[in-house]
């Protein structure tokens, strides 16, 4: 097989990054992305894209620290490089604080993010609520600025892209050799799959460039991520709620749980409301799949289902998954010359 | 009684400011006027980048380490408060970076979060072999000075665009009291040889995806004369120079050059960043702050001055504190002039 002929289907932070890592891992493969949505319209584009990771219940820590890392550190390259304001990536300090101190008081990611500390008597005088709290630092991906980074290095690399609306995996099996699921929500219509489900986030968008720190509430519901450019307050975790409208009553709620946290953001301005459906699972889908039909084969590696944690491990998973790509492939190579004999 | 501030930076609106609040309630006569050639945005402390930070060392001068603690205590108070946006205050934090150990500085129990940076951090500024990170205070006067002049107007504080060409001229016109905050140009007022400028130039650009001050150290070349980094609410500020006795406040291509080039290594990504504007000034620097009283006598004439000049690069740092000091210099003015009741005795 001369050149491989890969479909990568969903454009978001996981289906471009795959891409990506393919284009990386197998240079000869032809790489084409299908997808309903590009940046600004996906789930991707909502997220505050915060390297604070997840933790996934049936996906084994060591593996999630290592997709972790792995994210971290490519990250942490790009963001001392003359490209971190293209790619919009950078460096941000913060805290994480809890009303009460949490059983886990060193969370698997605490030696990967930098200066991760208890935060001293001091620093918590800050936050009255609060008993217990965190401090470090750690990377921000500014979406859309590293989609259409992504984009841009897969166009370099001879990737194509196109809009296109996958009805069933199946319809790709004429066209390509090997398909990459990285559709997110999409699988749930895709694939039927009844382990993934949507948490929805609301969350508000403003105008507030004085907040140059992180605050995390240690419950998750309750955030102020500072951006290039805007300032990322949230949230919710509606459990099964499909629903993309902004809500008002919870926009206001937002913004009082995040002033009480950072009073001064009484005089942010230019507030947006944004909502996306976190594609969320028990655990990562990052597998292989030979779907047929009558005969016919079509190697599938899934990657999907990273719910709230998607960018904190993306690029582990886009490494994973572009492994397996080239295993499919190697198979079909393997098959093939068999074929021949 | 007429109490006359000669300065409308940073010193001498917070000096004022300090004053009103704590005499006006006290000393019913007392009536404040503020005089300066310059106002924000024009004075030396708009060009400052605004990040609370003291000097490495004090230099066992433990007057201005207290100045510098009431300071930035002051300020955190103000930062949960309604005001803290309008005044131009808010939380940074940062890294300074040196070449070789340095002993902790004077203030490292002041600022929040004080520590050593990790080998993990230090791959991130090659050539620089240990440093500090901690969490600090902005507080920009081109925010700060427009706050602080509405807060005295609104007091009935009253504002006199001139420049005052010496003490007599004031006493002469009925004022008692001069708190001269003259900073750079104290020695038109009264020659002091020991105030020289500490001349800086800074670059000011766009780059909002900077959360963190940087300031190198190099011990040899002195305070501020290796490349800092620091970023405003709007803008960043690039500066690195200090020139001690040079009294140009033009821009000067080949500082522009060394600005430029050292913040770019420090930061690579800085290349991108859009240049906005460019800006020199003279750090109104001195072995220590003069802070003290004098009695000016010339013929008939007589006045009390408080001195309140030669903050250097860390006028916004210490300004509080030095207020404060100064609102206490002038209530033993006004105990003297029994203008103020002496604490009660006892009763004999």
């Amino acid at each position: 097989m001369a050149s491989p002929k890969v479909a990568v289907v969903g454009a978001g932070v996981i289906g471009l990054s795959t891409a990506l890592c393919i284009t990386e891992t197998c240079p000869s493969c032809s790489v084409t992305i299908l997808s309903d949505q590009f940046s600004p319209n996906t789930t991707s584009d909502v997220a505050a894209g915060m390297l604070i990771p997840h933790t996934y219940p049936d996906t084994p820590i060591h593996r999630q620290r290592q997709w972790f890392k792995e994210t971290f550190t490519y990250l942490f390259a790009i963001s001392n490089s003359a490209e971190a304001s293209e790619a919009g990536i950078h460096l941000v300090s913060g805290w994480q604080v809890f009303k009460s101190t949490p059983k886990e008081e060193l969370p698997f990611w605490s030696d990967i993010v930098l200066g991760f500390r208890p935060m001293s008597e001091a620093e918590l005088q800050k936050f009255p609520h609060h008993q217990f709290g965190q401090a470090f630092t750690t990377l921000k991906c500014d979406c859309p600025a590293y989609l259409l980074w992504l984009e841009k290095r897969l166009k370099a690399s001879g990737a194509q892209m196109y809009t296109r609306k996958v009805a069933d995996l199946w319809e790709l099996h004429s066209e390509y050799n090997v398909v990459v699921n990285c559709t997110g929500m999409g699988a749930h219509q895709l694939l039927g799959d009844k382990e993934l489900f949507p948490v929805r986030g609301q969350v508000l968008k403003v105008h507030a460039p004085w907040v140059k720190h992180f605050i995390r509430d240690g419950d998750g519901l309750t955030y102020i991520y500072p951006g290039i450019h805007r300032v990322t307050l949230g949230g919710t975790r509606e459990k099964g709620s499909w629903s993309r409208s902004p809500d008002p009553d919870t926009t206001r709620d937002i913004f009082d749980r995040c002033c009480s946290l950072e009073p001064s953001l009484q005089g942010a301005q230019d507030i947006e409301m944004k909502v996306g459906l976190r594609p969320s699972r028990q655990c990562v889908r990052v597998q292989r799949e030979v779907l047929s039909q009558g005969g016919v084969k079509l190697p599938v590696v899934h990657n999907y289902g990273h719910g709230a944690g998607g960018f904190s491990v993306h690029r582990g998973t886009a490494n994973e998954a572009a492994h397996l790509v080239a295993e499919c492939i190697s198979a079909l190579q393997g098959s093939s010359s068999r074929a021949k004999l | 009684m007429r109490v006359a501030v000669i300065g409308a930076g940073v010193i001498g609106l917070s000096s004022a400011l300090c004053l009103h609040e704590q005499f006006h309630g006290l000393v019913p006569s007392l009536e404040l006027e503020v005089y300066a050639d310059h106002f924000s945005p024009h004075t030396t402390s708009d060009g400052a980048a605004g990040l609370w930070q003291p000097y490495l060392s004090d230099h066992g001068n433990l007057q201005e380490t207290l100045w510098n603690k009431e300071t930035f205590d002051y300020l955190l108070r103000h930062l949960h408060s309604p005001a803290a946006k309008e005044m131009g205050l808010f939380l940074i934090s940062g890294y300074n970076l040196f070449t070789e150990p340095v002993p902790d500085p004077s203030w490292k129990n002041i600022v929040l979060g004080f520590r050593n940076l990790t080998p993990k951090e230090l791959e991130l500024f090659p050539g620089y072999s240990c440093g500090w990170f901690n969490t600090a205070l902005m507080l920009e006067c081109r925010s700060y000075l427009p706050w602080l002049t509405n807060r005295l107007t609104q007091r009935g504080v009253k504002f006199f665009h001139k420049k005052v060409e010496s003490f007599q001229e004031l006493f002469s016109q009925g004022v008692d009291v001069v708190l001269n905050c003259s900073g750079m140009r104290a020695g038109d007022l009264q020659p002091d040889p020991e105030l020289q400028p500490g001349r800086g130039q800074i670059i000011k650009v766009l780059a909002p995806w900077v959360k963190h001050f940087i300031v190198t150290h190099n011990l040899k070349s002195g305070i501020y004369n290796s490349p800092y980094i620091i970023p405003g609410s709007e803008f960043t500020v690039l500066g690195g120079v200090y020139q001690h006795g040079n009294w140009s406040e033009e821009n000067n291509a080949k500082d522009h050059k060394s600005i430029w080039d050292s913040c770019c290594r420090l930061l690579p990504t800085l290349q991108k960043a859009k240049i906005v504007t460019e800006w020199s000034g003279l750090r109104p620097a001195r072995p220590s702050v003069r802070l003290e009283r004098e009695s000016i006598r010339l013929g008939n004439l007589q006045g009390e001055v408080i001195h309140n000049y030669g903050h250097g690069g860390f006028g916004i740092t210490i300004h509080w504190g030095c207020a404060m000091a100064a609102a206490r210099l002038l209530g033993s003015i006004l105990q003297e002039k029994k203008q103020l009741a002496s604490p009660p005795g006892p009763r004999l």
